[in-house]
This record gives structure tokens, sequence and C-alpha cells, in this order.
């Protein structure tokens, strides 16, 4: 389990404040809630994009809340997933993979593995900008995975996709979060998804856990 | 929650602080600051500045405003090369763009409205291109919403393009309005009988009454209404985001926007290439001072690869603070209004007779304290907003700044950093009033262009102009199609 | 990145031993180089300046390094503040009105001995209260010309005294330069002030700045709008028109002859008492006395040589039928004064 205590952070109308929660270390935690009720803002301070004062968050004995963004040593995929737009999709993860200094070779086997799961062999050369939403997503994904993260951060992955696509994604990311054996926090709005993939859902309504 | 680098950038702000208030604090330490100002004087030249000023940027942007985004829909490659002509008026001396606009005239309008006339003309071109640069890259991806949702213009501007582009539009103000404070030239000749503004004030204080206190003071007063005016201004929220496919939205041809905006370059390159003529036709090509402009342009171009290469330093610094998201926005106010008060401090801190590369050293320092921060803002900030969110994912990767720096940033900013040093290097090839301030005994081609103007040689200094220009285009344009593979 | 960092360490560490060891540290009475403050345009190619030069080299083989001033008042103040090491030894170029307003800046060599215009001063009638002034205690005068309104000969203006220039078919005609920041400006300001009485010129001054087609920052501007044919009429000097005659082959060009006589504008040269060559400088200022160095001055400066004999057999010759006001030294006070007036004409009109 990790633990986030006093957490209190204001931004503009909008209040965090979440005294104690408990995240699984196993599996998917999923955070639901309607539009504007903090899910995303939570987000990113779990990211470390937002800085609250004096908070913690205790992550397997380390206290994540003392470290900066850059030391968190976590993935994510936002919702407009955010690929450098001219790089490949290869080189966007291979960007990645030597920044987070993953370039052992059991890590290549694993690129190689998970290319091919999330069937980004066709897209491979094509640079970001012109990667349909489904690629960028799994490239997103893809890329998430192989910066050797402690935990996966998901915000709202599927939003982009069209209903056909959501279908065949869910089933994908499923298998592949599974595989991997990364704790992920994954943020949807929509009650359904969140209940595809895990039992543990956390509400969120104006800042606070239900 | 410390980052080891944060005390990093706040030394860079801090040498940057040093070196963009240098010129001021040199002046100061050498002369007491003298406050005995004849304020009714002082008044009403401020009161001329800030009338000519702000009317020429009012009318500069809302006409800008009017064209833009009509223009940011062209879809020619064509248009995109002839649109740095717009910045020709604001490049070139203005006794140029002096001799051309009065040559319109049978009864030129003298007074203010003469003077906001050529002011308008001087940087009419320049606030149209930064406000399209910023437009295609904050509002462009609204473009297809207006269209289908067929938004009204009075929606469209005040409830898109202005809260949008705010920023920006102050900037340009605020550009505009000081270049207007430090003209002398344009308000003594077209100003009939309001022949009194900042500028001359501060001119009548240095080369008349050879007090250089009053001169600093008056220029450490027009720098702090700026930066506090700046500062004031931009602590207002930022509304744009997102990350723009421009070519997307282009889908036209030809518009209005285009036509007007032909006009108006058609307007100054027809009026500059007919005084270019008239003067080939009155030359003697036989007697042209062969060495020394070609001594000059050499000099020249020493000047813009050390300007360059200045510039390179500040740019990599104000990008580092950006990446490491340190609140230094109050930076880019640092407008320096007086190219006297910075070409004095040279003057005093190097030494008179130095090598060459020390002395354009020397300029290529000036050069940047004039323009950098202006160009920055104008050119690569919109740009680096526009990828605010890529720069959160490298960081949130530990990509260091310096992989950033070559794998997200660089890429994405090259076609602005490469425009912004173009300018640079074409200031290099035309500015004298600094180089002479400063006393540097280097021949370069601003200087021997203006030596060939004060001596009955006008004809030649037209024709010099355009060679230089020419070359300076040729080989910027050259640079830019080696370096921009893709689009 | 890294080559980055190299590459500016590297042009840095250049520049810092350029810096260290920059050619700027010769002995104090260093007998070989000269070095001479003078304007762009006497040092350019098409000046006086480097025939000067050569000429002056070969007889006394003293090296001259001239230095570019940008503006008489600007240029003493730098020198005001320079060290023995950094500045130049002489400077020329400097006219009647910036002897009185900036010289006092910075000291000067007495070079009255080597004054050698003596005779010329004497022969020259409107130079004759000039024998009286002390300024040649330190300056020696090596050129001159009269301030006038030049005109294109095809237009046919019959203007002969200042009261035409406010002729109706003039207005919007002709080009002056402000007397704040011009020389010749100055000279208009100051003659019209010596032709009237005070209050007469106070008004004529009025009604000139309505009248007017524009008063320019610089004589280059203002010539320039009469080039490109802006203005039919232009403030510049006698000696305008000689330049087109001579390099342009143009002879539609005239000075106007006023009445009340043009006023005149003498340049001088003097020693800086921080010259590290004085020996040198005091050999310049011979030498730019001589006959060879005044027609050289004349034929490529277009001003008038002291000597008027030299102009003999010259296009320069026609500007002696001319009428000249005679030469006057006027006071600090007296040309702020005026300056005062003119500035609070420029400030309430129009």
């Amino acid at each position: 389990m990790s633990k986030i205590s006093r957490l209190h952070y204001a931004i503009g109308s909008l209040v965090i404040d979440i005294p104690e929660l408990e995240l699984s270390d196993k599996g998917v935690t999923a955070i639901t809630g309607h539009s504007g009720s903090g899910k995303t803002t939570f987000f990113k301070i779990l990211l470390g994009l937002h800085q609250p004062k004096a908070w913690s968050w205790n992550f397997d004995g380390v206290e994540m809340a003392h470290l900066h963004v850059s030391e968190r040593q976590l993935g994510v995929v936002f919702q407009s997933y955010e690929l450098f737009p001219h790089l490949t999709a290869e080189e966007n993860i291979r960007l990645i993979m030597r920044s987070r200094n993953n370039v052992s070779s059991d890590a290549l086997k694993q690129l190689e593995h998970f290319k091919a799961k999330l069937k980004l062999q066709k897209c491979w050369l094509t640079k970001g900008k012109y990667l349909s939403g489904g690629e960028q997503q799994r490239v997103a994904l893809l890329r998430a995975i192989l910066s050797s993260p402690r935990m996966i951060l998901l915000d709202e992955p599927f939003s982009a996709l069209d209903q056909a696509l959501k279908y065949e994604a869910y089933e994908i990311v499923q298998e592949v979060l599974t595989e991997i054996q990364v704790p992920a926090l994954m943020i949807t709005h929509n009650l359904a998804e969140a209940r595809l993939f895990t039992k543990h859902i956390i509400e969120f309504k104006n800042g606070q856990i239900q | 929650m410390k980052d080891r680098l944060k005390p990093l950038s706040f030394l860079i702000i801090g040498c940057l602080i040093l070196f963009f208030s240098a010129p001021v604090s040199v002046i100061l330490y050498n002369f007491s600051l003298n406050l005995d100002l004849e304020f009714s004087d002082m008044l009403i030249a401020f009161q001329n500045s800030f009338v000519q000023s702000v009317i020429t940027a009012t009318l500069c942007i809302v006409l800008s405003m009017l064209l833009v985004p009509g223009l940011s829909e062209l879809k020619n490659t064509w248009i995109k090369r002839i649109m740095p002509a717009a910045l020709l008026p604001s490049l070139l001396p203005s006794i140029f763009t002096l001799l051309i606009v009065f040559s319109l005239f049978r009864d030129f309008p003298f007074g203010t409205t003469g003077i906001v006339l050529i002011f308008f003309v001087t940087y009419f071109g320049m606030s149209t291109l930064i406000l399209l640069n910023a437009y295609t890259a904050l509002v462009g991806k609204y473009s297809h919403l207006i269209k289908i949702y067929n938004i009204s213009l009075i929606d469209r501007y005040l409830k898109i393009y202005l809260p949008e582009l705010f920023k920006d539009i102050i900037t340009v103000f605020l550009i505009i309005v000081l270049g207007c404070f430090a003209s002398l030239s344009v308000p003594l000749l077209a100003g009939g009988g309001r022949g009194t503004n900042v500028e001359m004030y501060i001119y009548e204080s240095v080369f008349i009454n050879g007090n250089w206190g009053t001169a600093a003071a008056m220029a450490l007063l027009q720098m702090t209404i700026i930066f506090i005016l700046g500062f004031y201004l931009n602590r207002i929220s930022y509304f744009g985001s997102g990350r723009v496919d421009s070519d997307t939205f282009k889908t036209k041809k030809i518009n209005l926007s285009l036509v007007f905006f032909l006009f108006y370059i058609g307007f100054y390159v027809v009026g500059y290439f007919y005084q270019l003529i008239k003067s080939l036709t009155k030359i003697n090509l036989s007697n042209f001072y062969y060495s020394e402009f070609l001594v000059s342009l050499s000099n020249s171009f020493l000047l813009s690869f050390l300007t360059v290469s200045v510039f390179a330093i500040i740019l990599v610094s104000l990008l580092f603070i950006f990446f490491m998201q340190t609140k230094s926005y109050f930076l880019i106010y640092f407008l320096l209004p007086s190219t006297t008060i910075i070409g004095l401090s040279l003057y005093l801190v190097f030494p008179e007779r130095a090598h060459i590369i020390i002395d354009a050293l020397k300029i290529a320092l000036g050069i940047n304290l004039i323009y950098t921060l202006v160009l920055y803002k104008s050119y690569i900030q919109p740009q680096l907003i526009n990828i605010q969110s890529q720069l959160d994912v490298a960081r949130i990767y530990n990509l260091t700044f310096q992989q950033s720096l070559v794998s997200v940033i660089w890429p994405q900013i090259k076609s602005s950093v490469i425009i912004t040093a173009s300018i640079l290097s074409i200031f290099c090839f035309s500015e004298f009033a600094l180089i002479k301030a400063a006393g540097s005994q280097t021949l370069f081609s601003g200087i021997f262009i203006e030596r060939l103007v004060s001596s009955y040689r006008l004809e030649q200094g037209f024709v010099f102009s355009f060679i230089v220009l020419a070359i300076v285009f040729g080989f910027f344009y050259t640079v830019r199609l080696l370096s921009v593979k893709d689009k | 990145m890294r080559q980055f960092i190299l590459y500016i360490l590297a042009l840095f560490s250049i520049l810092f031993l350029l810096y260290v060891y920059r050619d700027n540290s010769g002995p104090i009475n260093d007998r070989t180089n000269l070095n001479i403050y003078a304007s762009g345009s006497f040092i350019s190619s098409w000046g006086p300046g480097p025939e000067l030069k050569n000429l002056f080299e070969a007889r006394t083989g003293i090296k001259i390094n001239y230095i570019d001033m940008s503006d008489p008042g600007m240029t003493l103040q730098k020198v005001a503040f320079s060290t023995e090491e950094a500045g130049g030894d002489m400077l020329m170029g400097l006219d009647q009105f910036d002897i009185v307003r900036f010289a006092d800046r910075v000291k000067w060599n007495d070079i009255s001995a080597i004054n050698l215009q003596i005779d010329a001063i004497k022969s020259n009638p409107y130079l004759s209260e000039m024998r009286s002034l002390d300024i040649f205690k330190n300056f020696i005068p090596y050129n001159w010309s009269a301030v006038a309104f030049v005109t294109r000969t095809d237009k046919n203006y019959q203007l002969g005294s200042l009261h035409d220039l406010l002729r109706p078919e003039l207005r919007s005609k002709v080009a002056y330069e402000d007397p704040r920041t011009s020389s010749p400006g100055l000279q208009f300001l100051l003659w019209v002030a010596r032709t009237f009485s005070e209050d007469q010129a106070v008004q004529f001054l009025k009604d000139i700045n309505t009248h007017s087609h524009s008063f320019s920052p610089s004589w280059s501007t203002a010539y320039g709008l009469f080039k490109n044919k802006s203005v039919d009429v232009v403030l510049s000097y006698i000696t305008s028109p000689i330049y087109h005659l001579v390099e342009e082959k143009d002879a539609n060009y005239h000075a106007l002859d006023f009445k009340e006589g043009l006023p005149l504008q003498v340049e001088f040269a003097g020693v800086l008492s921080n010259c590290r060559n004085c020996e040198a400088a005091n050999k310049f200022i011979q030498f730019i006395q001589s006959k060879e160095a005044q027609r050289i001055i004349m034929t490529k400066n277009y001003m008038l040589p002291m000597n008027r004999s030299l102009t003999e057999g010259t296009a320069f010759d026609t500007l002696n039928r001319y009428k000249f006001l005679h030469f006057k030294m006027y006071t600090k006070d007296e040309i702020n004064k005026w300056i005062r007036i003119w500035s609070d004409i420029r400030k309430n009109e129009g």
C-alpha cells in the first residue's frame, strides 16, 4: 500500500482536501468523479506538477512528497498523450528509456515484446503528429511501461478513442498492466470503465473522497 | 522538495538582471544621478512622446489584429517568403523610410499626424508579423470551430482572440511605444511645431549640456515605467494553451487580409526600389569605394557571428529558466530605452582602441542588450508556451535540461530561433547609432552607409544598403532552407 | 550541448586573451604614431583624411591613426574620461560653436607658436575679428565655409534676403536643420539673431517654424529631402553646388546670396594636453596649414582654404563673389539663450 496523508491544496475555487488515503500497490486503482471534482488536480499533485505544502505520500518507505517531479520515477499517460510530435514512435520511447537509464538487454527485449503486443510495428517509424488517436495512446502507454516506473498514472486514457477502438484498447491495456505488475492509478469519469479494470474505485467529489 | 538545479536557475536570472541593467548602472556609477529636471519641459516632452507613441501603437495593433486571422489561413509558401519584407521599415535606417514617405505626399501632414504616419509605416509590418506568429501558435486551432459555429466577429475578437493574445498584444504595444520614445529624427522632422519629445530631452542633456546625470535619470525613469507597466500587465492570467498544427488551418490562396498586407509591403518595397533605381542612375560605378565596402561587409559578418553567439548564450539561459519553471517573466520587461546610454556605457567599460574582435564583441553585447529580449518575447516565447505540456512530460520522465533542449525544445523552436538570429544579424549590418555612441573604431557596414549619407552620397548609401540587404537575406534564407528539413 | 559549451568557452578564452594582450599599451612617448580624432566623412576614402595621411607619412615617417569622432561634444566627453594610454593626440573638425560649448571639457596645448595662418587671416576681411581672439592659443583654423540656402537652378527662385524665405510660394518648400541637433541649424538661428532685433528675430523664427517644410535633426536628412525633390530649397553650405558640379558633373545647383551676408563656419584643430606624441601633433598642425594640405582639404572636404588665393583657377573661385558676415565668436550664454528661445517656439507651436 502507498499512503497519502494531510493533502490540502487550493487551486481556483477547488480545494483538494484528503486527510488520508491508501492506494493499492498492486493492480489498478481507479479514481472517478464528475468534471471539476478534482481528479486531474489530484493526478498532477501525484506527478509533482503541483506542490502542496506539508503533505505526505509514502510509497514503499519512500517519501514521495519530498521528491522532485523527475525523481518520483512515475510513468504517465495524459489524456492528450503528449507525445513529442516531431519524433517517431520509436524515438519517443527510446528517448525516455535513455533518460530513465533503462537500456539493458532485458529492457530491449521488453521493448520488442510490448511493441508486438501493442501492435505498434506498422507505425513504429511514424512521427508522433501523424499517428492516429489509438496509436498515440498505445505509444504513450509503451513509453510509460518502459520508463521503469514504480507506478503508472493514466488520465482518461480512453476518452479520445471511438467506441469500437475503446473495447480493443481496454483489452490490450488490461493485459499489459497485468503483465508488468506495476501498480496503476487510472482517472476516469466513466464508472463502468473503471469497473472493467478494478474493484478499487475511489470517488472524488468537490476535491474530497467519498 | 529541493531541486539541486533550482539555485542555478536563480543564479542565471541574477546574471541576466545584471547584464540587462548594466548600461544604466555603469552610467550611474560614473555620473551622479541628476534630478535637476525642468519639470515643465519634461512634462511637455513626455506628453508629446506619449501621445505619438500610444496612437501609433494602438493603430498598428488594431490594424494588425484585423489582418492576422486572415493571414493565418494562407497556405502559399511564397507568402511566407515575402512576409519578412514587412520588417524592412523597422530594419533600415529611418532616413530611408522618411524619404520614401515624403516622396508620396505633395502636402505632407506635419504634426502629430505626420509623426504617427511615419511611425506606423515603420512598425506596422513588425507588429503584424509578431501577432501573426502568436496567433498561429495560440489561436489557430479555433479557426475551424469559429467557422463551424459561425461565431460573430465581435465574439471572435472579444472572447477568443484578445484573451488568448493579450500578453502578446501588450508586448507589441510596449515595443512600439519604446521605439517611438527612442526616436529622435522622426518627431523632429515630421513633427512640425511639436519638435520636443523625450529622446530630444535626453539629447539636449547629453550633447548640448553634457549633463549625463540627467540623461541617466531620464533613461532610468523610462525603463522603470515600462518595467512596472509590463510587470503589472503580465500578471494577468494567461488563457491560451495547446498545440497547434498550423498547416491544418491554411486553406486559402488569397484573401482580403493578404491584399491589404501586400499593399503595405508593396508601398514600401516599391518606394524603396524607386529610390534605389533613381540612385543607380546617378552614381558612377567606377568610383564606388569597393574596398571600403568589402572591408565593412566582412567586419559586419564578424559582428554578426559574435552577436549570434552572445544571443545563443542568453537564449540557452532563458530556455533553462523556462525549463526549470522559475518565475522570471519580469525579465522580459527589461526593455532598454536609449541607444545613447547603452553606447556610452559600453564605451566606458571597453577600451576605445582595441583589437577588432573586442570591438565587435562590444557592439555584439550592445545589440543583444537592445534587441534580444524583445525578439525572444515576440518569436520564441509563444512557441515555448505551446510545448509546455511536453516539457512537463520531459520533467516527469527525468530528461535532463540538455536532453530536453536537444530532443524536445530545439526541433520545435528551430524556425523561430533562426528567424530571431537572422533579424539580429540584419541589425548588425544596419546599426550605426549604437556603434558611434560606443566609440567603436571598426568600420561596419552601417557606419559605412551612414558616412556616405552624411557626405552628399545618399545615392551610394541607398545602393550599398540594398547590396547589404540582398547578401544578408540571401545568406540567411539559404541557412534556413538548409536547416529546416520538414514541415 | 557539450560541444556548445566547449565552443563558448573557447570563444571567450580567445577573446579574453585578446583583451589581455590588446594593442593598446604603447610607450608614453610613442614618436612613430599619431592618433587623430576626426569625423567619419573626413577619414573615409572619399574624404581628405587618406591623402593627408599618405602625404604626411611620406614626409615625416610618422604613422597616422584616425579615430572616428561621432560628435565633437560626445567625443570631448569621452576624451575627458580617457586615460593617457587610451586617448588621441589631437582633434580636428571643431567649429566655433563646439569650441565655445564643449572645448572646456578637456585641456589643450598651447599651439599659438605654430599658427601659420596669421597672414591668410589678416588678408581675409571677413575673418578680421578672429585676430583679436585668444582662440589661437589652443586652436588653429584649417578650413572654412559659409552657410547658405541651396536650390536647383531650374526652379529659378530669386531670393535675396532672409525675409524672402517667408514668401508664400516657398511655404513647405524649404528644409532646415534643427539648431539643437545640427551645426548649420544653429548657424541659421544665430544668423537670424544677429540680423534682427530680438523681438523681430523671435517673430521671424515663429513664422519660419510654421512656414518651413521641416527641421531635420541633421544636415544629411535635410539634404536628402532636397536631393529627393521633397523640397526645393535646403539650408546647407555655399560649397554644396561645387560638389555636384565636380563629382556629379551637374551644374543645376546654386547657393543663394543674401544681402545680409552669409554666416561663416570655420573648422579648427587642436592638440590635447594628454597627447602621447605631442611633437607629431604639432607637426601635423603645421602640415595642414601647408599649401598642399590645404588643396587636398579644399578638393576633398569641399570647404574653403584659409589662404583664399588657393581657390584661383578652381571651381571654388566662383564663391569669392559672395557676401559674408564677419566671423563672430558667440558666448555660451548667447548660444544657450537662443537655443532656449528656439526650444520654446518648437514646444508651443504646431
